[in-house]
């Protein structure tokens, strides 16, 4: 259970990436960092639906899954799996719960030095902070203003142990895709759907 | 010359002799008392190499807590790759899944009871595909792919050496605290100095030029301590001492011969009991020269006595003269000594060893070299009146001995003695009050309690402690206590290894039931064959045995929970957070053999033994040195008055000391053998019979022993190890008492002699 908990914690930042950029307003001016930066701000409660596909070397085929993500307050995230198996986590603060079939589990987050890292660079992009997450993460931007990609690559040696990349992608209006690249070719791949205000 | 070559060639024979065979060891435990009794062998061994025993706990403060917790967090990751360390933990959960350490990582399905049937596999399967819906990376794969039951991480959550909540652990003070597992033993100082060293070099570059500050605590991280502190403190303590009793040399004699000449008998005593020692023991312990170092300074007592009685002859004709006294103090504090050799522990053994011999070597030198070498030193010896006796009076000695066991009734009411085996420590009290801090941050097992079990064979022993696991288990869940550490939970009996083993599906089998379950899953077919691959080893390598864990990374933790003492095999099970009274009373329900030790009353027992037995030695000694006594005076006055001194400075001293330490403890009976053997030798001396000019010559000896003692001593009562600070308080204190007492009955309330 010790070590799932650090799998568990990788969520947040997806979460965290998917629910912080979602929520960005379109991109009108010339594609840079720092334009990127500036758009990716985000105000609770939010709501987001996905299709995840995660590949790895123990599948022989990808795990897909739908859901959706939920922002209900600042610090406070959930993701709950529909199909094909249901299961809710919920992360506030810096604990996570599993609810599994009715039995719910509280895991501590606290964050390991990689964690935090990442968390990092999550918060240096949604503050705009260009030189704190250069600090972090080398990254390559691409693209134009509807269809860009903004790709982060970890300067620390221990990250980069875990995580080979970590892949933004938008159309011009919101946020379109996450992407974590692991290594042995393993990699998570989460579409995003927005989700009307009303069903909120 | 020919007298001084033999001394010069003995003096080269225990050089040589040194250079070959001296080791010096640092290990506390030494001084610890030696048992012969079971509960108090495994009581020591627990002191030794219990769990915990090799936990350096590292304190950092200094700073917020945001830099606390980086900091803590970057040198768990940078100390848990040193090979120095066999586990290094802060409260938070790993960052990475490294491959589980080995015996676990091969024998784990041996470890735990694991059901094989197809619907258990489905289980298992089903839950791990869930668990890739939340996490990944290769670590987490290949360790699903190894273990789809998950049972390694459930074994080394309790392997652990502290509550593993996942919160980074904070002490009350703000500190952040790590714990770190040497893969030395906590005696083996070099192996912890290493350890100590590493951490500091990783503080160091990880810190930079911040405020935060370091502190490490520990049996070994002490160990290291005291070696330093030993170290220094001799060297300073010595240094400071020879300057002193220098100057008193001049004071009294003023002539830089006398201080050549009196650093024989002290250089030659010194010498010859290191050697004898080094002879007797494997290694002489570091306290043992510091500590020995400074009580044969009692030993200048002798060449101060016979250059005082030179200056009226020859150093022959004075030796002569004063020999039968000389000899008769120097025996009785030798006795003292030897006695101390039997009182049990090796620490004091060779306290008492190199002690006695030194004394002996001292006296004999001052006795048969000086002589020689003072004979042209001294004036001619003036003609003098007939010998006198000296007119001595019992009523200063009775006084004093009435005020002091008034104080000491007065000022120990919770008994004179201070039995806890932690007064012999020379950690200072301060330092293992911030170890105990830091430790309960971390919800270390609780090392005031454990659960032993011992028989002769092994497998009985672990058969029992797997039935005691089961009644632990129910205990748990009934709140008796949180958690526990047995030797079980990683080696198993063979009894029930070989259950274990038989449980495991022949790898057709399991082979077949695995493809089922894995068919209606995305899992590739051969996710799982490190798992069937570790189950196959298995069958071939047949149950672990203790023999293959000590070549494992996990050898210090079963170091730690199984151990040999004299035939028996004995299993120490450490338990977190029991309620005593409610588990003590489960626990007799379990069976005679099954007991909670509670290491704070069963060492104040051994202690209370150890202490007896001292005392019982010391009194027959005591008898011993009456009986010389009265062989050598043959005067009922003066063998009264002799003893009655003797006593009531032995009586003023422990007043003065319980006033100041609050109780006795074996260090101070050390001292209060000096004491006597003080106190004695004025005494004789002050009520010899003799002529009105030696009597100026014995007033001057016995003032110059006496500064000079109170002097030396006087300044080991500022050594900053407490046992050595009781020590020198002790024996200051006793060596004024000694003077101002003695030379009141027999010079300032004398009566007239008969």
């Amino acid at each position: 259970m010790r070590k799932m908990n650090n799998s568990l914690r990788n969520i947040r930042v997806i979460l965290l990436s998917v629910l912080y950029m979602l929520a960005g307003p379109v991109l009108s001016e010339p594609l840079s960092i720092e334009t990127v930066l500036d758009r990716t701000t985000i105000s609770p409660p939010s709501k987001v639906g996905f299709r995840e596909v995660r590949h790895n070397q123990m599948l022989k085929d990808d795990l897909v899954m739908t859901g959706y993500l939920e922002y209900l307050e600042a610090g406070s995230l959930r993701k709950v799996v529909e199909t094909p198996f249901e299961e809710a986590y919920l992360i506030r603060s810096d604990r996570i719960e599993v609810d599994r079939q009715g039995v719910t589990r509280t895991l501590s987050l606290r964050k390991s030095r990689t964690l935090r890292t990442m968390l990092g660079g999550v918060e240096a992009i949604l503050a705009g902070e260009a030189e704190h997450l250069a600090s972090i993460f080398d990254y390559e931007l691409s693209g134009v203003d509807e269809d860009w990609s903004l790709r982060l690559l970890p300067r620390s040696r221990k990250m980069a142990k875990q995580m080979t990349s970590l892949t933004v992608t938008g159309d011009g209006d919101s946020i379109t895709a996450i992407r974590f690249d692991l290594k042995d070719g393993e990699w998570h791949n989460m579409e995003l759907v927005r989700v009307p205000d009303s069903v909120l | 010359m020919k007298k001084s070559a033999s001394w010069i060639g003995l003096a080269l024979l225990a050089t040589l002799v040194l250079v070959f065979r001296l080791q010096i060891s640092f290990d506390i435990s030494a001084f610890f008392p030696q048992e012969t009794e079971m509960a108090h062998e495994i009581l020591l061994e627990q002191f030794r190499n219990g769990p915990g025993s090799r936990i350096l706990v590292v304190g950092l403060n200094g700073a917020d807590r945001e830099q606390l917790t980086d900091l803590s967090d970057q040198m768990r990751s940078e100390l848990a790759e040193s090979p120095l360390f066999s586990n290094v933990v802060n409260g938070e959960l790993a960052d990475d899944m490294d491959a589980p350490p080995e015996p676990v990582a091969s024998y784990y399905l041996l470890m735990r009871d694991v059901e094989y049937t197809k619907a258990a596999l489905q289980t298992a399967v089903d839950a791990r595909l869930q668990d890739l819906a939340v996490g990944g990376g290769t670590a987490m794969l290949a360790l699903f792919a190894r273990d789809p039951f998950l049972v390694t991480l459930d074994i080394l959550d309790r392997l652990a050496p502290a509550t593993m909540t996942g919160e980074m652990w904070f002490a009350e003070d703000g500190s952040a605290v790590l714990l770190i597992e040497t893969r030395a033993t906590a005696v083996d100082i070099a192996g912890q100095a290493g350890a100590v060293s590493e951490v500091r070099e990783v503080f160091a570059s990880l810190a930079d030029d911040s405020q935060i500050v370091l502190e490490i605590t520990g049996a070994g991280a002490f160990g290291v301590e005291l070696q330093k502190t030993i170290r220094a403190e001799a060297q300073k303590r010595s240094a400071l001492a020879s300057i002193a009793l220098i100057l008193v040399l001049f004071l009294f004699y003023r002539s830089p011969r006398y201080v050549l000449l009196a650093s024989l008998p002290i250089g030659m005593g010194f010498l010859l009991g290191l050697t004898a020692v080094s002879l007797m023991f494997d290694s002489v312990h570091g306290i043992t020269l510091a500590f020995g170092f400074t009580l044969l300074g009692v030993a200048i007592d002798y060449p101060l006595h016979l250059f005082s009685h030179a200056e009226r002859g020859a150093g022959s004709a004075a030796i002569g003269r004063i020999w039968p006294t000389m000899r008769l103090g120097a025996l009785s504090t030798a006795i003292a000594y030897i006695a101390l050799a039997f009182s049990g522990s090796d620490g004091l053994a060779q306290l008492g060893i190199f002690t006695a011999v030194g004394i002996v070597v001292a006296v004999l030198v001052t006795r048969i070299w000086l002589p020689q070498l003072l004979g042209n030193l001294a004036s001619p010896a003036p003609t003098d009146a007939a010998s006198k006796a000296v007119g001595l009076r019992q009523l200063p000695a009775i006084l004093v001995l009435v005020l002091a066991l008034g104080t000491i009734a007065a000022t120990t009411a919770d008994g004179i003695w201070d039995d806890r085996l932690t007064s012999l420590s020379p950690v200072p009290p301060e330092r293992l009050l911030r170890d105990n801090a830091l430790r309960s941050a971390a919800g270390t097992p609780d090392m005031r309690y454990q659960i032993i079990l011992y028989d002769p064979s092994l497998e009985d022993l672990l058969s029992k402690s797997e039935r005691l696991d089961e009644h632990l288990r129910l205990a748990v869940d009934d709140g008796l206590l949180s958690n526990w550490q047995s030797v079980t939970q990683v080696l198993g009996s063979v009894e029930t290894q070989t259950r274990r083993l038989a449980a495991i599906p022949e790898d057709v089998l399991m082979r077949e039931r695995l493809a089922e379950v894995l068919s209606a899953t995305p899992f590739r077919a051969d996710a799982f064959e490190a798992f069937l691959t570790t189950a196959d080893k298995l069958r071939e390598s047949g149950p672990l045995t203790a023999e293959q864990i000590h070549d494992t990374p996990l050898s210090s933790w079963l170091a730690s929970h199984l151990i040999r003492v004299n035939d028996q095999w004995v299993a120490m099970v450490s338990v977190s957070n029991p309620s005593v009274v409610a588990l003590t009373e489960r626990i007799a329900s379990w069976g005679d053999d099954i007991m909670l030790t509670d290491l704070q009353s069963s060492s104040a027992s051994l202690m209370k033994n150890y202490r007896s037995n001292a005392v019982t030695t010391v009194s027959l000694a005591a008898l011993l040195i009456f009986a010389m006594l009265w062989y050598q005076r043959r005067q009922i006055l003066q063998v009264i008055w002799i003893t009655l001194t003797v006593i009531s400075v032995l009586a003023a001293t422990i007043a003065v000391v319980v006033l100041f330490h609050g109780q006795l403890t074996v260090i101070h009976l050390v001292a209060l053998l000096l004491v006597m053997g003080l106190g004695l030798d004025y005494a004789l001396f002050l009520s010899r019979t003799e002529t009105s000019g030696e009597r100026g010559a014995t007033d001057k000896a016995v003032m110059a022993c006496a500064v000079s003692t109170t002097l030396a001593f006087g300044l080991l009562a500022g050594s900053s190890i407490p046992v050595l600070r009781f020590l020198g308080f002790t024996v200051a204190a006793g060596s004024a008492l000694s003077y101002v007492i003695a030379i009141a009955g027999s010079r300032l309330w004398r009566t007239r002699a008969t």
